[in-house]
């Protein structure tokens, strides 16, 4: 294993689990992690990851090879486009009807496929995967809530086996008491909680705005290489390798995800995703520093004051560091018999 | 705005350049899917070592997570003057010599040159308190001692790559007195260059952080400390989203069908993820003085107690930028001779993107000879 071999390996995971989806664009279907018949297995990183992939592009073909070529018989080179098009809201032609049914809409969605920056690498060096729709968003406030539940519940143990009804009841009586007693934490827990769960829900809205936006883009890429093609058409000029009309609407798409994220609200969305994303991880954060404190475990902030101290010090070592002398000076020094200065 | 009718127009005009048929698109893939069946077996039957930069080299000195490397020279008698190549935080230096025809400090060696490098390490959660002045005044500053005092001369020559040339640049400004010469590749000194020269699909790092407020990049230093490596991975990866995925599908097809384009590629995988955590003063500092508030160009970076003032650069000033670099934008690389205190500018322009600048096939033709004609000419035989 390479250093940072297992930083690397999320990223793969997050890029080659995107692999169906960049398919799912030509109307392949792909697994989202194809069997490679025991080679990935055995062979060290990263030539297993390019195994995986090429395995699953290998697959995608044969798929995209049963799928285009009763469509190319039946309705010719607008039905292939058609099945392109029906993955882009508003794009898709009127006709003719391909003959082979697209994808299903899920396999079309793919909001994160081309997210860039911070939505995607925070889910990666976060270790949290990104959510695959938005009902998989809500898993993390749904075990939040209970792990709240489980930790206000552990707070009443603590003091002898109250009940969560009576550490409640206490709280409301007599208030600020409650902390005396030990029932602060919980109390904070609570409502560290709620804003984590208020977090989730602004990254949830970030997010979305940035899909609607990512959306956009792939319609304005797909609609450039019509326009490439058409221009194509007029010049006399034809296009017959299935291989090189998929890399004309890579680059068709790039392009047009370029200018979008590029642009004002482009670059908006992507702060406001990265507000909401940064936000979310520090209120996890103060979730768990909470439940550190508590059991008087040492905390990011106490590790972090360590190191600066211990920063601060080598800074100071660094500075009573002997500068070098300088060579033709102790040269020069070294010819006249003499002795440079002593440094204490 | 476009109506469906026009969409189906547009559609039928379109499809009249496709000349797929079912029969050439069958044999097409059929071909493509046996390269990668071919690919997939030399892959099973890799004896050969995929390690990266083998150049043969002794550590020198070290200090926490850094090393300093001499690489065993080549010819009997090398050039006098040392030269020490600083690559940036956010990679690893193996760049420098991914493998034994791709190499630049080979190519160096074979010129005569005495080649030192520094190995930054992998910072880990200890060190999220470095700063920019750690690096530069601290392991930098040691590093051109060591190397002074081994090689017995006042001055070394100094290349620096990317964020490296930056450190290069900052060490170059406040310890003149140690550089005979300074290099810089795909470095950018104007961080702002692009506002005046936009490109898309580029630059959209420079862009991005701007977008953030200060106070967005200091809950991003509060939120990690240290960057993860795999996050700046990612940074990199986003930056060209679709390409990306069709680097491991479509266009994997070519280099499963070509054993030399495999083993290239497997090398480069390799050090794509190689990739170091960032220390967050380190971030906090690029991100707010250089992308934000481009201090460096303007000379008010100030690090430790001391400020960057780039008109101290007297020494012999080379800057290498890459024609299609969108990483580092031209514009921000490009025409900054003016802003150093030396009267020995050369500016060269090399084909190619930021990385292509270190291995690609046009770039070795014109990175290593101009360096290594450049450096001869200015520190004597």
């Amino acid at each position: 294993m390479i250093p940072g071999a297992a930083g690397a390996q999320s990223v793969y995971d997050y890029w080659l689990g995107m692999l169906p989806q960049f398919f799912a664009q030509m109307g392949a279907a792909v697994k989202p992690a194809a069997p490679t018949n025991g080679i990935a297995d055995a062979l060290p990183f990263p030539a297993d990851q390019v195994a995986k992939a090429a395995t699953m592009t290998s697959d995608a073909l044969q798929s995209i090879a049963q799928s285009y070529a009763p469509m190319l018989q039946a309705a010719g080179a607008p039905g292939l486009l058609a099945q392109w098009a029906a993955s882009i809201p508003g794009l898709a032609p009127p006709q003719p009807k391909p003959v082979v049914a697209a994808p299903s809409a899920a396999a079309m969605a793919i909001p994160w496929m081309t997210m860039p920056f911070t939505p995607a690498m925070m889910a990666a060096a976060t270790g949290n995967a990104v959510p695959a729709s938005p009902a998989a968003a809500w898993l993390p406030m749904q075990q939040m809530q209970q792990m709240q539940k489980a930790w206000a519940d552990l707070g009443s143990q603590l003091i002898g086996g109250a009940s969560q009804t009576y550490t409640t009841a206490l709280d409301r009586t007599f208030g600020a008491l409650s902390d005396a007693l030990g029932l602060g934490p919980a109390r904070r827990l609570q409502a560290s909680g709620q804003q984590i769960m208020a977090a989730v829900i602004a990254q949830n809205e970030a997010r979305a705005a940035y899909g609607m936006l990512v959306q956009s883009a792939l319609a304005a890429g797909l609609q450039r290489m019509m326009a490439r093609l058409a221009d194509m058409a007029q010049n006399n000029e034809r296009i017959d390798s299935v291989l090189a009309l998929i890399r004309m609407w890579a680059v068709a798409t790039e392009e047009a995800v370029h200018e979008i994220l590029q642009s004002e609200r482009g670059l908006e969305a992507t702060s406001a995703v990265t507000r909401a994303g940064l936000n979310y991880r520090r209120q996890m954060q103060g979730f768990a520093s909470i439940i550190a404190d508590t059991l008087d475990m040492a905390t990011r902030r106490d590790l972090d004051d360590a190191y600066r101290e211990i920063q601060a010090l080598k800074r100071e070592l660094r500075s009573m560091r002997r500068p070098a002398t300088p060579v033709s000076s102790s040269a020069k020094r070294r010819a006249r018999g003499t002795k440079g200065p002593t440094i204490k | 705005m476009t109506t469906p009718t026009d969409n189906a127009m547009l559609a039928s005009r379109a499809a009249s350049a496709i000349a797929i048929t079912p029969m050439t698109m069958a044999k097409e893939l059929e071909a493509a899917r046996a390269k990668i069946s071919g690919g997939l077996r030399r892959l099973a039957e890799i004896s050969e070592d995929l390690a990266i930069a083998t150049v043969p080299r002794d550590e020198v000195w070290r200090e926490d997570m850094v090393r300093l490397y001499r690489c065993k020279p080549v010819v009997d008698k090398p050039h006098a003057v040392p030269v020490l190549i600083t690559y940036a935080l956010v990679g690893r230096f193996q760049m420098i010599d991914l493998e034994a025809d791709r190499s630049l400090v080979r190519k160096l060696l074979a010129e005569g040159f005495d080649v030192y490098f520094i190995d930054w390490g992998m910072p880990s959660r200890a060190q999220r308190w470095l700063t920019i002045d750690d690096y530069v005044s601290g392991y930098l500053d040691h590093c051109v001692d060591v190397i002074r005092e081994r090689s017995q001369q006042d001055t070394i020559n100094m290349l620096g790559i990317c964020q490296g040339g930056v450190f290069t640049a900052c060490y170059a400004a406040l310890f003149p007195e140690k550089v005979r010469a300074v290099a810089f590749t795909v470095t950018p000194i104007d961080f702002h260059g692009d506002k005046n020269d936009p490109q898309t699909g580029s630059g959209y790092m420079n862009q991005w952080a701007r977008a953030l407020t200060h106070d967005d990049i200091d809950a991003l230093v509060e939120a990690y400390g240290t960057a993860p490596g795999s996050m700046v991975g990612f940074a990199f990866l986003m930056m060209n989203p679709v390409s990306n995925l069709t680097k491991y599908t479509i266009d994997l097809i070519d280099v499963m069908g070509d054993e030399a384009k495999l083993l290239n590629f497997l090398r480069m995988e390799r050090w794509i993820a190689d990739r170091p955590d960032h220390p967050g003063e380190v971030l906090r500092q690029w991100f707010k003085d250089l992308y934000q508030d481009n201090k460096l160009i303007k000379n008010e970076l100030v690090l430790g107690e001391r400020t960057v003032d780039l008109r101290n650069i007297t020494m012999p000033v080379l800057n290498i930028y890459a024609t299609g670099d969108t990483i580092i934008p031209v514009s921000c690389s490009k025409g900054v001779g003016g802003h150093f205190g030396t009267k020995d500018y050369t500016e060269i322009a090399v084909p190619g993107g930021h990385i292509g600048t270190f291995v690609g096939s046009k770039a070795q033709k014109i990175l290593a000879p101009s360096l290594a004609d450049w450096f001869k000419a200015r520190s004597g035989p």
